[in-house]
């Protein structure tokens, strides 16, 4: 370890070639020169990090004699040292059945450039898909095609690099119209790159802060104080009060605030409402799980509440953590029709808060399913927990309701109609109704306490339909601007682990105690 | 306040006395709320995959928008009137609950008369044409006309829910006739086509040349025929004439040649028929669009200009128009119905005026730099060529069917396919292959069944237009587009502007100004839109709050040509009660889950 250490420093300090190429000084003086990239000023390090992740699928990578490279210093190389790069296996291919397609052999998912480059089929694939893109919204992409499609776009940011044409870092003579593109800077150091960004459209103080934001990694410590504070809740068990407990609020209290904090800085430094991708609403969510999480908890002085957010929160903040290629960090320009618009960002915000009311009520759901069938005893309407599970889907319920409606108050307003039952809209119509069967149920009796928090876990596949579904799965309507791909099979793995688990609670349902589920 | 003990001896009570009462707790029972509620939500669910899988026309046809689905709400709206009156009589601790189910009622009475009165379309301006005065709704029709009265029938056609195809055909009765109409195929992209036909009634020849340029394999087919269809524009860069001889350089060329067939019934579907160049853009109306008086015939330039002309001045003569343009009224048939397919006039009673209109442009400002001119050659069969392109000296030779040659422009090859020496064009709709990437129009592919079982020819007729088709004595016209609505305003595009991101092609926005005018009350209102700022008419608050104007709103836009953007256009006067209704909704969950006494919370 402390010899790689040193025999970096010492690569870094000399430029010695290694394993054919040449790696720069990973200077942190670049991180915060203005760079023109996808329609922004940004960071010079949020551009690495943006790259590195379109390239490899992470922001780090290992190249094999190398070891780990951090973004920094391997975009720097790209652009200082371009030579030798190409053969350097850098790029992500990671469908099999791609690989197995174009000719690559082995389990490798990382291939180099010249490789890459030299394969006919991977290009006759990419002109498929463009074709079948190009030919209508009705025609569907075949999987293949558009697997190679995001390659080729890989092959084309890498080139992008390694002729510098990437790096638009010279701003545009004085008195040129706003708007006008940047030209790209030869490789030079960051101080003089400095003294010749004295122009344009960018504030050097917001792009520090902005550098800042993606070397601290707020959301990642938030996780890391949910992750310590859900130990101390179950360490502390039922002690009323004590170390545990009260470290265990203060942690999910700074998880909170490192949440919402970085989330604040987001918002600064884009200019914008986190409204408009899976990474910004998975963020979302989670705030606002944690949020009522900690209410409820103040509240009715009970840390159940805590215990049961803290699964969620970790699961949401490490996919979003670990997963740059298909939850995308970067703060991308909106298409206009999300610009601003004060309806859009309170119909966006109140849904997915809703998510976050019905994700701790999923939580609680399973906690009291796995404890009643462990005591093998029914949940009366009354038990504490079940009055927690009951608060979380009223709160969910509301919010949704009044979500689903602003919806229809923005679409009047923007596109002109109420509803037209765009497949976004109705699923979240059918996840409203679905609550409302829970609600009723319980009120018609149907069932009690058992039930409600099974319902309420069937609940949140329909909300993870209307949520990832739509755009990951159907692809169709007009909210397609948020449409994706990846992780389907995380995702279809999770809702049918789910499905097994509310059969076998149903056939496992407590025998004692009240007569109905 | 009555205790729970006390209401439900009150409703048992009522309901033993009155069968109203019985109705109304059997109809509001709290589990038929839920049996509906979940079947809604399944349903709903299913036709999203129907959307995904098909498309969102066959969901609404067969879910949204179908009776059963309405009859379900209906249902709903009924459960929930009924479960606010099992809980009479009212105390203040059932204010949310009412609030909340008084609120759907009337969001759900909101969307019915929007969906009653009001209407969703489109509108796609341009920079410089005439201003619009109707709407494109997302609803196809077909029109067809009874063979035996003429009188047009027109019905919601949608071929995407399920489309029609030869071993799966659609047949439709022909009123007042035993003919049926087969429909039996569908494409999404269809185009018109100049194909060369041997006639033996016609005097002029006619040829097929085969053009192979240097942008792809794919070569061009061009049928010309002398004196009915001499010339072909190939988009702005070149053009092919035959003419009797070469001499002498191009005359001033007519850029369209036209006929149109108007019906005053059917103003929307002329039949064109398109013989040189482009579309002219004029529109005609037998009966002028104020009054609809028969014997008055308008016209309505691209430019937005017109007038209205009595018929009897009009007829036989040539109009022509300060730029050159002339107009003929050939034709006049007070009652048009069909005799073998040719049309012929039933009395003199102007039930189904129809006239026939011949008009040919002459605008003559840009000018093809590349021309190839064709004349009959020395020998019968053969054909003198001319190409030029540019300043560059002009290719000239004599060919032959089958032979290859060069027409003097670079990169193009072409060769003479066919020669008639008696010929005429024929304008022919065909889907286009998958790989050929021009956009086109739906189409239909028809024909008529006659009850002996034989079947007259089958025509693809694309939308937007229409064709006559014939069998055994018996021919009926039939049209197929989009529903057209009319505005009781113009509207018309002045500037469009599509800022983008900096450094990118991405677009941030799109903006527009368009003017709104009402020629009766001489109403002119300018008004700007951008994206997710719709633009109103009539402008003032009342108009908007009742939901009685027309908003318009960014819909879309063509990258290859900024002078054109599509506008969204909706009328929905049930606008009002679905915003109380929304507001009541919210209001309600919220008294009942937090402005209640906790203690009383279960009821």
């Amino acid at each position: 370890m402390i010899r790689s250490f040193f025999l970096l420093l010492l690569l870094g300090a000399t430029g010695i070639a290694r394993a054919d190429v040449t790696l720069a000084e990973n200077d942190s003086a670049y991180d915060s020169l203005a760079i023109q990239h996808r329609g922004r000023i940004k960071p010079f390090f949020g551009f690495t990090q943006e790259m590195t992740a379109s390239l490899t699928g992470r922001t780090t990578l290992t190249i094999p004699g190398l070891g780990r490279l951090g973004s920094r210093q391997f975009i720097l190389s790209l652009w200082q040292h371009p030579a030798g790069w190409e053969e350097a296996p850098v790029i992500l291919v990671d469908n099999a059945a791609l690989r197995k397609e174009i000719g690559l052999e082995g389990k490798d998912r990382f291939h180099s450039f010249a490789r890459l480059s030299a394969l006919p089929r991977l290009n006759q694939l990419a002109a498929e898909a463009d074709a079948a893109r190009a030919s209508g919204s009705t025609a569907t992409v075949p999987p293949l095609a558009a697997a190679a499609q995001t390659v080729r776009m890989r092959l084309g940011i890498f080139s992008s690099l390694r002729s510098g044409e990437a790096f638009r870092m010279l701003p545009p003579p004085a008195g040129s119209p706003p708007g006008v593109a940047w030209a790209p800077a030869p490789f030079q150091s960051a101080e003089s790159l400095r003294s010749l960004q004295t122009r344009g459209e960018f504030s050097p103080a917001k792009l520090r802060a902005e550098s800042w934001y993606f070397n601290f990694h707020p959301f990642r410590w938030a996780w890391v104080a949910w992750l310590i504070s859900g130990l101390c809740l179950l360490v502390a068990g039922k002690a009323t009060s004590g170390l545990g407990r009260r470290l265990g609020w203060l942690l999910a209290l700074t998880g909170f605030f490192l949440l919402a904090g970085g989330f604040a800085v987001r918002v600064w430094l884009a200019g914008r409402p986190p409204v408009t991708n899976m990474y910004e609403s998975i963020l979302w969510v989670a705030l606002g799980t944690s949020l009522f999480a900690l209410f409820f908890s103040f509240r009715y002085r009970s840390p159940s509440y805590l215990l049961a957010a803290a699964p969620v929160v970790i699961l949401a903040l490490i996919a979003s953590d670990l997963q740059p290629a298909v939850l995308d960090p970067a703060m991308n320009p909106l298409v206009p029709v999300l610009r601003s618009n004060f309806w859009l960002t309170v119909h966006v915000l109140t849904v997915t808060l809703s998510y976050g009311a019905f994700a701790l009520a999923t939580a609680l759901g399973h906690f009291l399913v796995v404890g009643a069938m462990r005591k093998n005893t029914a949940l009366s309407n009354e038990d504490p927990g079940v009055m927690h599970l009951y608060r979380s889907l009223q709160i969910g319920v509301l919010l949704l309701a009044t979500g689903v409606i602003l919806g229809g108050v923005w679409a009047n307003y923007s596109w002109g109609r109420f509803w037209d039952w765009d497949p976004k809209e109705t699923w979240s119509l059918v996840a409203l109704l679905s609550y409302l069967v829970l609600l009723h149920g319980r009120l018609a009796g149907w069932f009690t306490g058992y039930g409600l928090a099974l319902g309420s876990i069937a609940g949140f596949l329909t909300i993870l339909m209307a949520w990832y579904g739509v755009n990951f799965v159907l692809g169709k309507g007009l909210h397609s601007y948020g449409f994706g791909s990846g992780g389907r099979s995380y995702v279809a793995a999770f809702a049918l682990a789910e499905v097994a688990f509310i059969l076998f609670a149903l056939f496992r349902r407590p025998q004692k105690g009240l007569p109905s589920i | 306040m009555s205790s729970k003990e006390d209401r439900k001896i009150l409703a048992a009570e009522r309901c033993a006395r009155s069968f109203v009462w019985r109705s109304v707790h059997a109809l509001g029972s709290l589990d038929l709320a839920i049996l509906l509620l979940l079947s809604l939500a399944g349903v709903c669910a299913v036709a999203t995959f129907l959307e995904s899988g098909f498309s969102a026309r066959v969901a609404r046809a067969y879910v949204y928008q179908a009776p059963w689905f309405n009859v379900w709400l209906l249902l709903l709206g009924l459960n929930l009137t009924c479960s606010a009156a099992t809980r009479w009589p009212w105390e203040r601790k059932h204010a949310g609950f009412v609030i909340t189910h008084a609120g759907i009622l009337v969001l759900l009475a909101g969307a019915l008369l929007g969906r009653a009165k009001g209407f969703e379309g489109s509108v796609d301006l341009s920079k410089g044409a005439p201003p619009v005065r109707e709407v494109l709704l997302d609803r196809p029709r077909l029109t067809v006309e009874s063979p035996a009265t003429g009188q047009l029938f027109s019905t919601p056609f949608d071929p995407e829910v399920r489309p029609p195809r030869p071993d799966r055909p659609r047949l439709l009765p022909l009123p007042g006739s035993e003919v049926r109409l087969v429909i039996d195929g569908f494409t999404r992209r269809a185009h018109e086509k100049a194909v060369l036909t041997p006639d033996p009634s016609s005097t002029q020849p006619g040829l097929t040349l085969e053009l192979t340029g240097p942008f792809g394999p794919e070569p061009m087919i061009v049928s010309l025929a002398l004196g009915t269809f001499p010339r072909i524009d190939l988009g702005q860069m070149a053009m092919v004439e035959f003419r009797d001889s070469l001499g002498g350089s191009a005359e001033p060329r007519p850029t369209f040649r036209e006929t149109q067939m108007i019906l005053a019934q059917d103003p929307s579907h002329p039949i064109l028929h398109n013989t040189a160049g482009t579309s002219s853009g004029y529109r005609f109306f037998v009966g002028s669009r104020e009054t609809k008086a028969p014997m008055e015939f308008e016209i309505l330039r691209p430019d937005g200009s017109g007038e209205v002309y009595r018929l009897s001045e009009i007829l036989g003569r040539t109009l022509t128009d300060p730029d050159g343009t002339k107009i003929l009224a050939a034709r006049y048939w007070p009652n048009l119905v069909l005799r073998d397919g040719q049309p012929a006039t039933e009395g003199e009673q102007p039930e189904n005026p129809a006239v026939l209109v011949m008009l040919e442009g002459a605008v003559s400002d840009s000018s093809a730099p590349a021309q190839l001119l064709l004349a009959p050659g020395t020998t019968p069969g053969s054909v003198r060529f001319q190409g030029r392109s540019g300043n560059e000296n002009p290719v000239l030779g004599e060919i032959r069917p089958g032979d290859k040659f060069s027409p003097g422009w670079r990169g193009w090859s072409a060769r003479l396919v066919a020669w008639e020496s008696s010929a005429r064009i024929e304008s022919v709709t065909e889907p286009l292959p998958d790989s050929d990437p021009r956009p086109g129009r739906p189409a239909l592919r028809a024909r008529l069944r006659h009850p002996s079982g034989s079947e007259g020819t089958a025509r693809w007729i694309a939308s937007g237009t229409s064709a006559i088709l014939q069998t055994d004595g018996a021919a009926s016209r039939i049209g197929f587009g989009l529903e057209l609505q009319p505005l009781p305003f113009t509207v018309r595009l002045d500037s469009f502007e599509v800022p983008r991101d900096p450094g990118t092609e991405e677009p941030a926005d799109f903006l527009a100004s368009v003017t709104f005018a009402e020629e009766k009350k001489n109403l002119e209102v300018p008004a700007k839109l951008q994206m997710n700022q719709p633009a109103t008419f009539p402008p003032g608050l009342w108009p908007q709050i009742t939901g009685l104007s027309y908003k318009f709103s960014q819909a879309g836009w063509d990258p290859q040509n900024l002078n054109r953007t599509t506008l969204q256009v909706l009328h929905d006067p049930g606008w009002m009660l679905k915003w109380t209704g929304s507001l009541l909704v919210v209001a309600g969950i919220f008294s009942m889950f937090y402005l209640r006494d906790p203690k009383s919370a279960e009821s």
